[in-house]
Order: structure tokens, then sequence, then C-alpha cells
């Protein structure tokens, strides 16, 4: 049997000042259907946390997180080149052990004149904390400062100026020790950190150190995208562009072994569809698809069987947390109620935005973050009594839906 | 050929109605979709649906299997075309827990108040999604045998929508 691990629930969310959402704070359920009409701030919200991954963990060195906006100005509240942007998450992290430890992260960033700069973060893990302030770096150990560096490079998160951490254990005191060493490159200061923790504390630290929105995944599904033929070895992009070579990895013997009974192999039996893969004479990788015995060519997959197959191959990494931007794009109400019931079943906690009827319905009252426009800025709020919603719906016939579109739901806060 | 449309939580619980459903009768086309147990989504779909019979399929969890009924009832009339219709056409299976008593039963495993899938999580790894598999493997007799009524009420409907 595959052990289940998810090790970071991400509990709470706060983001000040990106695009439309000034300042918003939400709780996350294990399923969150943001709602709200165009232009309420719900690909804002999807976005925010692209921001803050690829500011934390960027994919291009060095790290310019602004490029998916068009520049920094694009991405700040306002256009205020003055404010600054900030993200803040908390949590809880479990370490393979089964133990449960809180958290928060925390950074605010300013991108004037186009130049990254990481004004203020803060990494909380327990009696353990990393602080940031400018070009100063604190490390505290239950609240006493044990370390203190110059920041050489503001452009770098606490998780690039330290390389991955070491748990190691101090033979001669019988004590186990967490440590950092310090990228000399960026940092000015003690070569490593060294404090001694219980064993938990550092394994804990270690799991959030090593997967804090590494285990953030994205999917904002294009089909053109998906369908383009990829490069064998290929990772799968936020708008779907790699499927076909993800799937050829894991369905034609390449790279990492077939999952067994994931919940795309489940998709896939449940609507009787073989994959079939073709390399091409550019060096990609093209995916046919038979369907009752019938090959269809790329051109021909249906859009919905693309995207139902990018957001459960995303499920069956079992990422922490999974977002998909306009969930309802493409597919049909069978695929929708497919999706739905493996984000449920997964371990995974799933934000989906959407406008549909469809979606909503499938939903519980107490799922939705409900998105509104005030002036320029996005507010959110979850119902106030899900269950005594459930029983006035119930009683009155009315779906959640139509609540949302025409009821009690649909503009107040 | 006759059909049923059956209301199940999850698409999982719609595989593993469907199949079963197929055991008991070849003779009619089955239809599933899901919808949470308190929406009235669900009378939507028995209203829209012109199958000969609708199953809505509903999870007690150890509350009170009548008045679990009750409350299905309500939402689906809430929505019905009559109140003709809703006696003609409509069966409630109420599940004491949900729908994995049927494994544990013909499993003849011993539940002792837990909740039927954290039983078989525990036992076998089960995951919701697994629920499809048990279908074919149920067996039938020991569940009449044991008289497990959500069975019995669901292959009576099944064998004359």
């Amino acid at each position: 049997m595959e052990i289940i691990f998810v090790p970071i629930d991400y509990k709470r969310v706060r983001i000040k000042n990106f695009k439309s959402l000034e300042n918003v704070e939400i709780g996350l359920e294990k399923l969150n259907v943001i709602v709200g009409p165009n232009g309420s701030g719900k690909t804002n919200l999807f976005e925010a946390f692209l921001f803050a991954k690829s500011t934390v963990r960027p994919s291009i060195y060095p790290p310019y997180p602004f490029s998916y906006w068009w520049g920094y100005k694009n991405m700040v509240y306002m256009h205020d080149i003055s404010r600054n942007v900030e993200f803040g998450v908390s949590g809880e992290v479990k370490t393979r052990e089964g133990v449960l430890q809180s958290f928060s992260y925390s950074l605010a960033v300013n991108g004037a004149g186009e130049k990254l700069r990481i004004i203020e973060e803060r990494l909380d893990g327990g009696s353990f904390r990393i602080t940031r302030m400018g070009s100063e770096l604190k490390v505290y150990l239950h609240k006493r400062e044990v370390s203190s560096y110059e920041i050489l490079d503001l452009r770098y998160s606490v998780f690039n100026l330290f390389a991955y951490p070491a748990k190691v254990f101090d033979e001669e005191r019988g004590k186990w020790r967490l440590v950092l060493q310090a990228n000399v490159g960026l940092l000015n200061g003690p070569p490593q950190v060294l404090v001694e923790l219980d064993e938990q504390s550092i394994d804990a630290l270690v799991e959030l150190y090593g997967r804090l929105f590494s285990d953030v995944y994205l999917l904002k599904f294009s089909s053109d995208r998906a369908r383009t033929p990829s490069v064998p070895g290929s990772i799968i992009g936020i708008d779907g562009y790699g499927l076909f070579s993800v799937l050829q990895e894991m369905y034609s013997g390449v790279g990492p072994e077939k999952k067994p009974e994931g919940f795309l192999d489940y998709f896939l039996d449940r609507f009787n569809i073989r994959l079939r893969f073709q390399n091409t004479e550019f060096q990609t990788v093209l995916m046919k698809l038979v369907e009752d015995g019938l090959e269809v060519e790329p051109q021909g997959i249906p859009d919905g069987y693309l995207k139902a197959m990018a957001v459960l191959y995303l499920l069956d990494l079992k990422p922490s947390l999974l977002l998909v931007d306009e969930l309802e794009n493409h597919m049909h109400l069978k695929l929708i109620e497919h999706v739905i019931s493996a984000f449920r079943a997964s371990e995974t906690k799933v934000l989906a935005t959407t406008h549909s009827p469809l979606v909503i319905d499938l939903a519980k009252p107490e799922e939705l973050i409900l998105l509104y426009k005030r002036g320029r800025s996005t507010e959110a709020r979850r119902t106030e009594n899900p269950e005594a919603l459930k029983a006035e719906l119930a009683e009155r016939g009315i779906t959640l839906s139509e609540s949302w579109l025409y009821g009690s739901l649909s503009d107040e806060i | 050929m006759k059909s049923i449309q059956i209301i199940s939580e999850d698409i999982y619980g719609c595989d593993f109605f469907k199949e079963v459903a197929h055991r008991i009768n070849r003779e009619v086309r089955v239809f599933c979709n899901s919808a949470q147990a308190w929406s009235p989504k669900r009378g939507r779909i028995f209203a829209a649906s012109n199958a000969d019979l609708v199953i809505v399929c509903i999870d007690a969890d150890a509350r009170d299997p009548e008045e679990v009924e009750r409350e299905q009832l309500k939402i689906i009339k809430r929505s019905a075309r009559s109140e003709q219709d809703v006696e003609k056409r409509l069966k409630i299976v109420v599940f004491s827990y949900e729908a994995e008593e049927w494994i544990i039963a013909s499993m003849k495993l011993k539940i002792s108040g837990d909740k039927p899938s954290e039983v078989l999580r525990g036992k076998m790894g089960y995951e919701k999604k697994d629920l499809p598999k048990y279908a074919p493997h149920l067996d039938f007799n020991v569940l009449r045998e044991m008289s497990v009524r959500s069975f019995i009420e669901f292959e009576k409907a099944v064998k004359d929508p």
C-alpha cells in the first residue's frame, strides 16, 4: 500500500496589496470553492499564490517573480509601487512520524524600479524563528538570538539564503541539532547556524524548509498549451504545457514507475480511455487517445478530457495544496462531478475558482469563499452560519448557486 | 428496457451502486449523478429525470434512519412534479452509516460502532475511491442472510423498477 503523506496543512492565508487584494485574510478548508462575479478578484487570489511560490521557490535565478504580470507596477494594488506586496501563511507541519507543529511564514516584497527586494520575512516554527528586516537577518531559539547576518542580495528568500537543513546527532551531548548552512555569496556572517532542539521539532522544520510552497501546485489550464507537443522530460506548467510528456513518463515506462490506481487511472478506466504516445521528428512527444477502440489525434481530444487529466495528474502527485483557476472551463457536469469527487477523496487541500452554478451546487456552504468588489478592493468572506443556510435552502427548495446568484449570498457583506 | 436514476454523494458511490444494480438486474439502464445530501439539487434531479425509478442513496452516519429519510423526502417533494410522482418513482435507501456497511457485512467483519470506511481503512488501507472495486465481490446471499436493510430495499427496488 502506498503511504499517503501530505506534510503541510495550510490553514490561513493573508494577502496585502496584491492586485485588487488590498487586505484579505481567509481560512482554508479541505475544499475551497472561490466564487465571485467577473472582476471580483478570484484569479487574483489564485495568482497571489503564484507570486508567493515564485518568490520563495524561484524557477529562474536570479529571482524575478514579476515577469508573469509584466512588471511590479501591474501586480501591486492600485499600481502604487510605494506599497509592499505581502503574503503570509500559517498552519501545521506534520513529520513522517505524524507529529504536528504549528508554523507561520510571511514576506513583504517591493519591486519599485522593477528590482526585487524582500523587505521583511519571518519564518516561525515553534521555538525556532528566522526574521529579516531590510538587510538584517536574525535567528532565534526560544526567543533568544543565536545568530545574525547581513543579507548581501535582497532578492533571495530565507529558503535560498540557507542551504537545505540537516539533522545531526551530537554523540557527546546526546542531543539532536539542526544545522543550517549559510550561502556565503548571499549572507555575511557565521558559516552555519547550529541549534539544539528536540528531534520532532527538527523533523518538522526540515519538512517545512524543504516543502513550503514547493508542495503548492497551480493550474490555469489552456487546452491549446496542453495539446502542444512537449519536450520529453518536461514538467507540467501552470497552463498545462508538458501534459503529454508527464503522461508519457507515467504510462510508457519511461521515468518513474506508473502510479498504481491513482485518480488519473481511475478516470481513464471509467471513461474507457487508453493513451498512446508518439515521438515526433522534432524531438517532442504527442499524445493520442483511444476511446472505445477508436484512435483520436491530438487535435480531436476533447478539451475537457485534457483538463481532467491535468487536474488528476497533479492530484496524484499529492501536493499539500492544489489551486485550479476556473475549474469548470471545458468540462461537462459529468467531468466536474468526477473531479470534485476526487478532490474530496484525496488528502490534498484544494482551492478552485469558479462562477459556475454546476460547481457551486456540488459544494457545501462552508466550502464557499465569497468574493466581492468594494470600490477597487476585493473583500472575501465565508458563509456565516452554514448549517442554518443548509436548512433554509432545503426548506425553501433553493440551490446554493441560486442563493449566490439571486439570494442571500448574492452581494451582501 | 426500464431505467433507473441513482443519486449518490459522489462518483465513487455512483460507480458502486451502478455495478451492484447491474448485478441484480441486467435488464435495466442505470444512470447516476452526485449531489450533496442536504442539497435541493437532489429534488431538481428527481423532477428532471424521466427514469422509471429514482433511487436516492443517503448516509445516516449513525443518525436515526427514519429522520434522515423524512429529511430527504422533504427535499425531493419540494421540487417534485406531483405527490403521485414521488409515490410512484421514488425510493430512498438509507444507510445506517454509509455504503461501506455492505462490504463490512459481506466480509462478515465486526465494526462495533466504528464507521465502516474507517474499519476498512484500518484493515486494508481502504480509500474512498476503492469503493467501486468491491461491488463485483459483494456476497448478496450474506447480505440477505444478515438482513442488511439498506441492501434488501435496494435489491427489491432494482429488481422491479
